[in-house]
Order: C-alpha cells, then structure tokens, then sequence
C-alpha cells in the first residue's frame, strides 16, 4: 500500500515516556542493517551437493543502523529542543519514526550528528542522525 | 511552534579584547542560578580569574558558566551577587556574514560484547563542533568598531581561540563557542561579490585554574 510521506509523524523522548512531535521535520531515512558473514563452504559451493545450488551462503549477524533526519530549524523546546540537548549531553534519545502517523519504528540511540545552517536567503535549517543503540522495534 | 526562521535574521558575532570590570550586578535567572545582568557583558575570559560576591562577600560554593555569565550556587545565596572582578570579551558583530554551517558530531563507540542481543551496543565519546561562516568581504573588514582591530584574516594569523556566537534569527537562541580558525578562503570573480569563507574548530578553553571549562553550549540549554 502507498504511505504519503504528508501522513508521517516524528518523535522524541529523554525517557521512553514524555514524547514530543518534532515540528519542521521534512525528510527522515531509517537505514537498519545487518551485518551478513559469508558462511559459504566447500560443501555448499559444490556442484550437485544436495539442497545447494552454487550460490555464497550467509549468516546474519549484529543489527546496526542510523536514522537522519532534517528539516527546518525551529526554537520549540521539547522537539528540537530535546534532540540539541541530546547531542550535547550524549544521553540516549528515544525517537519513533511513524509513516503514517500511528504505525512505524521506534529507535532507541545516541545523537551523533547534529548540524545547523543559515542563508540569508534561505530558511535556517537543521539535520541530525541518530546511530542505533537497540534493536529497532516495530510500534505501536 | 517557534519557527521556521527565514535565514536574513541570523546574525554572527566574535569577541574582540578582553576587558576588565568589577561590581558587576546579577540577575536569578531561577533557582540558585544567578546571570551577569548586562548582556554585553556574560562573556567571561576564562584566563581571568572570577570573582563573585554574594552580600557584600566571597560568595559560597559556585560553577561558572564562562559562555552565557552565569553563576550556579550549590546553596542558596543571600543576594544581591555581584561579580566584584573578571574579564569580559566584547562582541561585535560580523557584519558582513550571508551563511553559517554549524556541524556538531560525537564519537560513537562501539562496545558490543559476547552476549544474546543480536544488535549492537554503543556509548557516546567525545563531540566535536566545527563549521564555517561565509562573509561578504575580502578577510580585511574591521567588526570593533570601538578602536580596537579585529578582522577574519587577523584572528586566522593570531592563532588563538576566539568565542563565536551564532544567532539563529527569529527566537533569540543563540549558539556561542570558543573556536579557532582554520582556514579562511577568499574567492573574487570578475561579475560577482569577493566571497570570504572561514573554517573554524571548536576549542574548548582552559580557566585561569587550567581548568577546561569553556566548549561550546546552546543558550536554552
């Protein structure tokens, strides 16, 4: 099914438990990965060895990611507030990342990036990336 | 909701010569946190030794905040508190900026062990802030105007740190930290304005305790 991405809402806590929107958020990319060892062998690489049929096999192993997101830089205190304070602290921050307004991921991590920058002609903007700390959740 | 800021609000300052003063009055800002009240003058020089007063008399246990002027009692004063001496940095505006990037990052350490978990784990190192500013100017352009010299090309050749404040227009907060300058690259072309592009380096500052005390902070922080 499509998600509009107008649809979307942006979290954060300090606590897992006071959540503010995050106002003048524009754009988030969740990136999760896992990291993949080959465990190819000479038994699986074989050709005609049974259930295999020449291709590398792999093992997932540590969970990893980041999640980016920018937007315009607003004053609010809790939203973008709570990311600034985050960043300079480097105490974990709780985010969910809802595609469509109630369903999506919660991500708990530590503030890694955080970046502000002004154009006379343009609108002050603002990004930053959370580095994952846990395994990245489905939520509700 | 306090924003977006359109980008012509914001404006950037450096600090120019360390200035002495004394008896200097002090506002609660809450609590037991207690602000120099004249705003031109909460930057404190970290190589000065400060000293407050509370009633008349050395006051009590205290943290200073070198960045915004503000004073933090471990037990509550009996006021009025006064800075009876310290150095001051005035500030004067960079009059010619267009654009800013601000870009903080902190170290993220891996310390993922044996264990059940199947993600990794991580702690937070050290950050760093480092950005530049682009001016219309050629590095030349004096900002004291109170007698003083104080250009880019000046603080790129002095070769110590300077307190920069970044103000993002709009709502009054405002980003100040004690940077070196790194590189300043000036671009001419024949049909255009000379572009003046300075990077900087936060650097945090040591009191006159050697103490590190001064980074860089958000004012609302």
């Amino acid at each position: 099914m499509t998600k509009p991405g107008k649809d979307a809402k942006f979290l954060v806590s300090a606590n897992d438990s006071d959540w503010y929107e995050v106002d003048g958020i524009k754009e988030y990319t969740c990136d999760p990965d896992v990291m993949l060892h080959d465990s190819t062998d000479f038994v699986s690489a074989s050709l005609g060895s049974g259930d295999y049929d020449e291709t590398k096999t792999f093992v997932a192993g540590l969970s990893d990611g980041t999640l980016t997101f920018s937007g315009d830089y607003e004053d609010e205190t809790n939203g973008q507030g709570t990311v600034r304070v985050l960043f300079s602290s480097g105490a974990a921050i709780y985010v969910k990342a809802l595609h469509d307004g109630t369903n999506g991921k919660k991500i708990t991590g530590i503030v890694s990036d955080y970046k502000v920058s002004g154009k006379a002609d343009d609108l002050t903007k603002f990004s930053a990336t959370v580095a994952f700390n846990s395994a990245i959740a489905d939520t509700p | 909701m306090a924003g977006p800021y359109p980008g012509y609000n914001c404006a950037l300052y450096v600090v120019g010569t360390s200035t002495a003063m004394s008896a200097e009055a002090c506002s609660n800002v809450t609590g037991d946190i207690y602000q120099i009240t004249s705003t031109a003058k909460r930057i404190l020089d970290p190589a000065t030794a400060v000293v407050v007063w509370d009633n008349g008399a050395p006051a009590g246990t205290h943290t200073l905040d070198y960045l915004f002027g503000k004073i933090e009692f471990a037990s509550t004063p009996t006021t009025p508190i006064t800075v009876n001496s310290a150095n001051y940095m005035p500030r004067w505006e960079v009059t010619t900026g267009r654009a800013f990037d601000l870009d903080g990052s902190r170290t993220i350490i891996d310390d993922t062990v044996f264990s059940s978990n199947t993600h990794r784990s991580k702690d937070p190192g050290l950050k760093t802030w480092s950005g530049s500013v682009e001016l219309l100017d050629d590095g030349y352009t004096d900002y004291d105007t109170g007698g003083t010299t104080l250009t880019l090309e000046g603080l790129l050749s002095d070769g110590t740190a300077k307190c920069l404040e970044i103000y993002i227009g709009g709502a009054g907060t405002y980003w100040r930290g004690w940077v070196l300058f790194s590189k300043i690259s000036t671009k001419t072309n024949v049909d255009g304005q000379a572009v003046c592009t300075a990077s900087f380096t936060v650097a945090p500052q040591a009191d006159s305790n050697g103490d590190v005390v001064v980074g860089a902070a958000w004012s609302d922080e």
